[in-house]
């Protein structure tokens, strides 16, 4: 049975670079992977498909990266955490570099 | 006692705050009257890859080089420690996040695969996992000091506190790492504030949140406070700058009475023009000066032609690019030649060639500014060792090209351009603006008049004056003219200026020495690599090598008198050339315009700056051994 915490929760955005703190899609606040709320709903395969319809996209916070069929979503999935979207930092368009 | 000099590294994600963190402490470190130089290693347009900051701090001066090992190595994250542990001392200190303790090297998708297996082979030659746990133990077992603090904690405290948007995360990360970089060193808190209330400058909200993080950092890590302390500082600081290369060139042109700079983007050059788009009106007592007009424009081509066109109409102008920009200017250069332009091009060199290594440094295009441009004509070419040595030279560039009516190229490079210094305050009173105006004689004006090599110089637009310019060759009206004793005359004419270049600029603006003559070797370079050279200078005096350091400031013309007479006096015996490229060019353009032959050559062209531990051995190795060539290469 999964842990029902925020890490696990299907509406966790994780930061980009700090996974470990991210926004919840729900409520729109900031809240870390060890929080937890009623609300809780796990990051099924499911939830992830439906979401990849919708968004266009899914983020696999082991890889760092998005990914955008199915195909590609089921096997990340095997091992690695996914997520319906990352938090961005804004920090990075200004360190962001022209060449 | 503390420590009197100390380096360190910040790490992290690119685009994760780091910038911010290494602007923050060094303004607190310079309010504290330390010195400080930090060199800044990024990947290009890769957001999320590794890059840091390598700091050196002195208690009594303005460090002139970054060197390995370091003390202390503040981590954002796993994959920082991976990349450096190898570089902490025995008895350093690791700060690090708690939370990515269990993170193995082999699951961080960011490390560049050749690079991850080196340290899952080191790992394993270590006896050690490929988990951040296992390093940590390794470090302890070499006498290293690991701290570790949740980030997870204080970053969720604080989005609970202040109702933070997750967004905005990494300006609190930052602010986790100074704090605790700051704590460890020995600063208070007060300095601290005064580096986020610099950084933030309007932005109250985020100083005072900066703030918390920084008491929630001393609360947690008290025990640690002043582990790695500072000295007491000696400096003699009443005022500094902290600043970039890049910084320091801009406000060298406002000072030197710049009106206009055309760019296009590139690194490592852009900061320069974002800093000048910044003054482009200046008040100084009430009183508007200026303006300067910054034009960004389609590209380099366009660029170096309109800085030419603004020169033409009289006033002091400029471009900024790098290696890539610059290929594409020469044409222009060529026409400002023809023309007898002045003009000046900062040059900051990166990794070619083509696209090469964008954000890394280097001097490999020193042959091909010397030798830029198609046709015969007089350029100059300039380099400086330093932010304080850049300022100078910056208006000396400008007063070379207008007084001597020629193209000059201050070749500059992105260890100088990106890395940031406390730098202080130049004197003005040095300064000199010499334009070389002379007055417009009466009667018909002959802007390429060949009663002298400078001909009398007016604007476009000056009343009653008539001037042509053409790419062709012309008579002196500036009318095209093929007719062949016209072309030998004003073809001698633009190549003939370098001859009063020569004779006429001070020997202490072309070449300089430092260091006791007399000794046992003579280390020579240009540029940059200055400050790492001096200190290695000293360094190996240590261990019984006396020698000196010549910086060649003015490329081309060579300073071959100015050099033969150095060589001379120190009988050329052992001279030993250093340079970021592979050839070590700087001792061919010798041998090809004073005649000297320098076999001896340290090289380094992994695109990182050139660190007192390897050129001081490198050093050794060329005086003490048949060894003419040696390649340098540390650094991640
Ligand atoms: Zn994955």
């Amino acid at each position: 049975m999964v842990e029902e915490r925020c890490g696990n929760c299907v509406n966790y955005s994780p930061h980009v670079y700090y996974p470990q703190v991210g926004r919840c899609l729900v409520f729109s606040t900031g809240v870390s992977e060890s929080d937890s709320c009623d609300k809780f709903k796990r990051a099924s395969i499911d939830e992830l498909l439906n979401a990849l319809g919708g968004e266009g996209s899914v983020y696999c916070t082991t890889c760092g990266a998005t990914l955008v069929d199915e195909e590609e979503l089921k096997a990340h999935s095997r091992n690695h955490r996914l997520a319906i979207r990352a938090v961005i930092d804004e920090a990075i368009a200004e360190e962001a570099r022209a060449d | 006692m503390g420590f009197s000099e100390l380096s360190l590294i910040l790490g992290g994600p690119q685009g994760s705050g780091l910038e911010t963190s290494m602007l923050v402490l060094s303004r607190a470190l310079a309010y504290r009257g330390y010195g400080v130089v930090a060199d800044r290693e990024y990947y290009s347009n890769i957001v999320g890859r590794h890059s840091y900051i390598h700091m050196s701090i002195s208690s009594k001066r303005t460090p002139r080089s970054l060197t390995y090992p370091v003390k202390l190595l503040v981590s954002m994250d796993a994959e920082t420690v991976f990349t450096h542990f190898k570089d902490i001392e025995s008895g350093g200190v690791l700060f690090y996040d708690k939370d990515v303790r269990a993170k193995k090297v082999t699951e961080i998708p960011s490390i560049e695969e050749s690079l991850r297996s080196r340290i899952a082979r080191d790992l394993k030659a270590l006896g050690a996992g490929e988990d951040l746990e296992s390093v940590l133990g390794v470090l302890r077992g070499r006498g290293v000091t690991t701290i570790g603090m949740s980030f997870q904690e204080i970053l969720r405290d604080l989005m609970k506190t202040f109702g933070i948007d997750p967004r905005s995360l990494s300006r609190y990360v930052s602010g986790i790492i100074t704090s605790s970089a700051a704590l460890l060193l020995g600063l208070d808190r007060e300095a601290l504030k005064y580096g986020f209330e610099r950084v933030f400058a309007a932005r109250a909200k985020l100083v005072e949140q900066n703030v918390y993080v920084a008491d929630s950092v001393w609360r947690e890590l008290k025990s640690y406070e002043g582990l790695l302390r500072l000295d007491y500082p000696e400096t003699e600081f009443s005022e500094v700058l902290v600043a970039t290369g890049n910084d320091v060139v801009a406000i060298a042109k406002i000072v030197a009475g710049l009106r206009y700079q055309s760019y296009y983007p590139i690194t490592p050059a852009a900061d320069e023009s974002f800093f000048l788009e910044k003054y482009e009106v200046s008040e100084v007592d009430g009183t508007i000066v200026g303006p300067i007009v910054v034009i960004q424009t389609e590209d380099e081509i366009a660029a170096i032609n309109s800085a030419i066109g603004a020169s033409l109409a009289g006033v002091r102008s400029s471009t900024a690019t790098s290696g890539p920009g610059f290929d594409l200017m020469v044409e222009g250069i060529s026409w400002a030649g023809m023309n007898e332009a002045p003009v000046v091009i900062t040059y900051y060199q990166r990794g070619g060639p083509s696209t090469g290594l964008p954000t890394r440094g280097s001097q490999s295009d020193l042959l091909s500014s010397a030798f830029a441009a198609h046709g015969e004509f007089a350029k100059v070419v300039l380099s400086s060792g330093d932010h304080l040595d850049a300022f100078y030279d910056t208006v000396l560039a400008f007063n070379i090209a207008e007084k001597y009516q020629l193209p000059v190229i201050h070749l500059l490079d992105k260890f100088l351009a990106n890395s940031t210094a406390t730098i202080p305050l130049p004197d003005l009173g040095r300064v000199r603006i010499e334009r070389g105006l002379k007055p417009v004689p009466p009667g018909t004006y002959k802007r390429f008049n060949l009663e002298a090599l400078i001909s009398p110089r007016a604007p476009l637009g000056t009343p009653g004056v008539i001037m042509w310019y053409t790419g062709d060759e012309h008579d002196e009206f500036g009318h095209i003219s093929e007719e062949p004793e016209n072309r030998v005359r004003m073809y001698s004419k633009r190549i003939e200026k370098l001859k009063l270049v020569d004779e006429e600029v001070p020997g202490d603006l072309k070449l300089r020495v430092y260091g006791d003559e007399g000794g046992d070797f003579c280390l020579i370079g240009w540029g940059s690599v200055k400050g790492v050279a001096l200190d290695a200078v000293d360094e190996i005096a240590k261990r019984g090598f006396r020698g000196i350091y010549v910086d060649v400031k003015m490329l081309w013309p060579f300073p071959r008198r100015e050099l033969l007479e150095v060589l001379r006096r120190s009988g050329f015996g052992n001279v030993v050339a250093v340079e970021h490229s592979y050839g070590v060019n700087i001792a061919d353009l010798a041998a090809m315009a004073a005649g000297v032959q320098i076999r001896k050559r340290i090289a380094k062209f992994t695109g990182r700056p050139i660190t007192l531990s390897e050129l001081t051995q490198a050093l050794e190795k060329t005086l003490t051994s048949d060894v003419d060539r040696v390649v340098i290469s540390y650094g991640g």
